[in-house]
C-alpha cells in the first residue's frame, strides 16, 4: 500500500519506462523485461506478472498496439507504441524531469528564493 | 514435477479469468514468456526442471496476475446500440403501419409478414452478436465465403433468388475487410490491387442489376481500404499507399463499369435527375415532385411505396422530417465512428467499419432519394423502411458490429487471427491448452 501511494506521487512510473522502450522499436514481453533490466543496470527487474497486465492496460488506453508475429516457428505478441503513446510518453517524461530536478535541488541544496 | 508447477501456475491464472474466450490467448502469452525465461536459464547452465521451476517462480502471484488480466479482458457489450436498434425496428413497424394503412395496394398483408419477421431478425442479430467474430479471420473462411458469395450472386442474378443475391453483395464489405485483415505483408502494389478488388468484387450487383448496390458495396470497400492505408496497414509511405488505394476510384473504374453495363438506362436516369423539367411526365416525374415538396396528388399515386417512406411522412407531418432524420443520422454516425476509432486493434477498426459503412451509406442514399437528389434508387432505410430481406441483412451487419465491439480486448493484428499453433517449448515439449466447459485442462506431449 505504501509503495502504491509513493508511486502515485511520482510522475511516470513503469508505464513510462515501457513506453520509452517501445518508442525505439516494437518488442515482445520477455524482450522488454530483459531490456529494462539491462538498461537500468538491474535496478528495474520487472516480474512478468506485473508486466502483462500493465501492457494490456496501456493497450486499452490506446498507448500501445499489439500484433502477432512469427519468429522461428513461434508466434509472439509484439507491442508497438502509438502516436497517442508517444504523446503520453513526452508528457510523462517532462513531468519526470521537473520532478527529478526538484528532488535534486532539495538533495543537493538548491537556490532558496522568497526570503 | 516442474511441468506440474507450470500447469498449476497456468491453472491458477486461468481460474481467475472469467471470459472463457480470453483464457487461451492470455495463457499462451504467459506460457510463451515462461518458455523464453526457461530457455535463458537453461543457457546459463541450469537443469531443465530447475530452469522451468525458476521461470515459473519469476512470474509472480498467479491469482493476482489472473485477477488483473480478468479485469482488463471483459466482453464489452454495447447495450445502448442494441437498444437503439430495437427501438428503431419498433418505430419502423409503427411508421410502416402509418404509411400503409391508407394504402389501397394491399400492403397490409406484406406489413403483417414484416411484423412476423421482426423477432426472427432480432434473434439473428443476437446470435451473431454473441458469436465469435474472429471466426472470419481464421483459416481461409473469409476467402471461401467470398468466392461462394460472389459465385452464388452471379448464378442467381435472375429468378427467385435475385433479391438474396443483392443482399449478398451488400455483405461483401465484411468479407473484404476480413480478407484484408488477414494480409498485412503487402506494400503499395498490394494497396493498388485491393483498390481494384473493391470495384471488381461487387460486380454481380450489376448483373442483378442494381447500380445502387454496386456503388454502395464498392464505396464501402474503398473507404475500408483507405482506413487501412491511413492506419498504416501496408508497408511503405502512408500517403503513397492512400493514393494508390484510391487510384482505381479516381480513375473512375466504377463509372466505366457502370456505364458499360447499363449505359442506356443510366444515362436516361441521370438526364432525369439533372433536368427533370425536360421530361416531367417520364423519368423526371419523380425528381420534380420530390423536390417540390407537399403535393397530395403525387403522394396519392406513390402511397405505399417502400422507397418513399420519408417523403410520405414529410408530406403528412412537414418537411422537418428531413432535417431531423439527417441530424439523427449524423449523430449516430459520429457516435459509432468515435466508438470504432477507440477500438484497440486496427483489425477491430476495419471489421467494425465493414459492418457500419453499408448501414450508414444505405441511410444516406435513402435520405437523398427521398429529397429528390439522388440519381440512384434507394435500398433501404435501415430498420425503419419496409423489407424483410433488408431487415435480416441489416440485423446481420449490426450483430457483427456488436460482436466486434464485444471481442475488442481479444482482437489483434496479425498471426493471432490464425488458429493456435503448437507452441515449441525449449525442452522440446509441446504445450497444449485445451479448455472444457469452464475448466482448464493442460496436456503435454513430446514432439517426435
Amino acid at each position: 500500500m505504501a509503495r502504491e501511494k509513493r508511486e502515485k506521487n511520482v510522475p511516470g512510473g513503469t508505464g513510462m519506462l515501457l513506453l520509452s522502450l517501445l518508442s525505439r522499436q516494437e518488442m515482445y514481453g520477455y524482450q522488454m523485461i530483459a531490456a529494462l533490466r539491462e538498461r537500468s543496470n538491474h535496478v528495474f527487474d520487472l516480474k512478468a506478472g506485473t508486466l502483462y497486465p500493465l501492457l494490456h492496460t496501456l493497450e486499452a488506453q490506446g498507448y500501445v498496439t499489439s500484433r502477432d508475429g512469427e519468429v522461428g516457428g513461434r508466434v509472439r505478441r509484439y507491442y508497438a507504441i502509438t502516436p497517442a503513446g508517444r504523446g503520453a510518453l513526452a508528457e510523462q517524461a517532462d513531468q519526470w524531469r521537473t520532478y527529478a530536478d526538484g528532488v535534486r535541488g532539495v538533495l543537493e541544496g538548491g537556490v532558496f528564493c522568497g526570503a | 514435477m516442474a511441468r506440474e508447477v507450470l500447469a498449476d501456475y497456468l491453472t491458477a491464472v486461468g481460474a481467475q479469468i472469467r471470459w472463457r474466450r480470453a483464457r487461451e490467448p492470455l495463457l499462451r502469452e504467459l506460457s510463451d514468456h515462461i518458455a523464453d525465461q526457461a530457455a535463458d536459464y537453461r543457457a546459463d547452465g541450469l537443469e531443465e526442471a530447475d530452469a522451468l521451476n525458476k521461470a515459473v517462480a519469476e512470474m509472480g502471484d498467479p491469482e493476482e496476475v489472473g485477477r488483473d488480466l480478468d479485469r482488463l479482458h471483459r466482453p464489452k457489450n454495447r447495450w445502448g446500440l442494441a437498444l437503439a436498434v430495437l427501438l428503431l425496428t419498433l418505430a419502423g413497424l409503427f411508421l410502416q403501419y402509418r404509411t400503409y394503412e391508407a394504402s389501397e395496394q394491399g400492403m397490409m398483408d406484406l406489413y403483417a409478414r414484416q411484423a412476423v419477421w421482426v423477432p426472427i431478425a432480432l434473434a439473428l442479430l443476437c446470435g451473431v452478436w454473441f458469436s465469435d467474430c474472429t471466426l472470419l479471420l481464421r483459416r481461409r473462411w473469409a476467402a471461401g465465403l467470398t468466392v461462394a458469395a460472389v459465385a452464388w450472386a452471379v448464378l442467381n442474378t435472375n429468378g427467385t433468388y435475385r433479391p438474396i443475391a443483392l443482399y449478398v453483395t451488400l455483405l461483401l464489405p465484411v468479407l473484404y475487410a476480413a480478407l484484408l485483415c488477414r494480409r498485412r505483408d503487402g506494400g503499395p502494389v498490394t494497396a493498388l490491387l485491393w483498390g481494384l478488388a473493391a470495384w471488381v468484387l461487387p460486380l454481380p450487383a450489376m448483373l442483378i442489376p442494381s447500380a445502387s448496390a454496386y456503388l454502395l458495396s464498392g464505396s464501402a470497400m474503398t473507404l475500408i481500404l483507405l482506413a487501412a492505408a491511413g492506419l498504416g496497414w501496408f508497408k511503405g509511405g502512408r500517403w503513397k499507399n492512400l493514393l494508390l488505394s484510391l487510384l482505381p476510384t479516381l480513375l473512375g473504374l466504377g463509372v466505366p463499369l457502370l456505364s458499360g453495363l447499363r449505359k442506356g438506362y443510366l444515362s436516361r436516369r441521370l438526364a432525369g435527375f439533372l433536368h427533370p423539367e425536360l421530361d416531367p411526365n417520364g423519368v423526371g416525374y419523380l425528381y420534380l415532385h420530390l423536390r417540390q415538396g407537399p403535393d397530395p396528388d403525387f403522394f396519392g399515386n406513390v402511397l405505399g411505396s417502400t422507397d418513399l417512406m420519408l417523403a410520405f411522412l414529410a408530406q403528412q407531418a412537414g418537411r422537418w422530417v428531413f432535417p431531423l432524420t439527417a441530424a439523427l443520422l449524423a449523430l449516430a454516425a459520429l457516435l459509432l465512428l468515435r466508438r470504432v476509432w477507440k477500438l484497440r486493434s486496427r483489425t477491430g477498426k476495419l471489421l467494425a467499419l465493414s459492418a457500419l459503412l453499408p448501414l450508414l451509406l444505405q441511410a444516406v442514399l435513402y435520405l437523398f432519394f427521398n429529397l429528390g437528389y439522388s440519381p440512384l434508387g434507394p435500398l433501404s432505410l435501415p430498420f425503419l423502411s419496409f423489407g424483410v430481406g433488408y431487415l435480416l441483412l441489416n440485423c446481420l451487419l449490426v450483430g457483427f458490429l456488436l460482436s466486434v465491439f464485444r471481442m475488442d480486448a481479444l482482437l489483434r493484428d496479425g498471426l493471432a487471427n490464425q488458429p493456435p499453433r503448437p507452441l515449441p517449448f525449449p525442452n522440446q515439449l509441446d504445450l497444449h491448452l485445451p479448455f472444457g466447459k469452464g475448466n482448464l485442462l493442460i496436456q503435454y506431449r513430446k514432439i517426435p
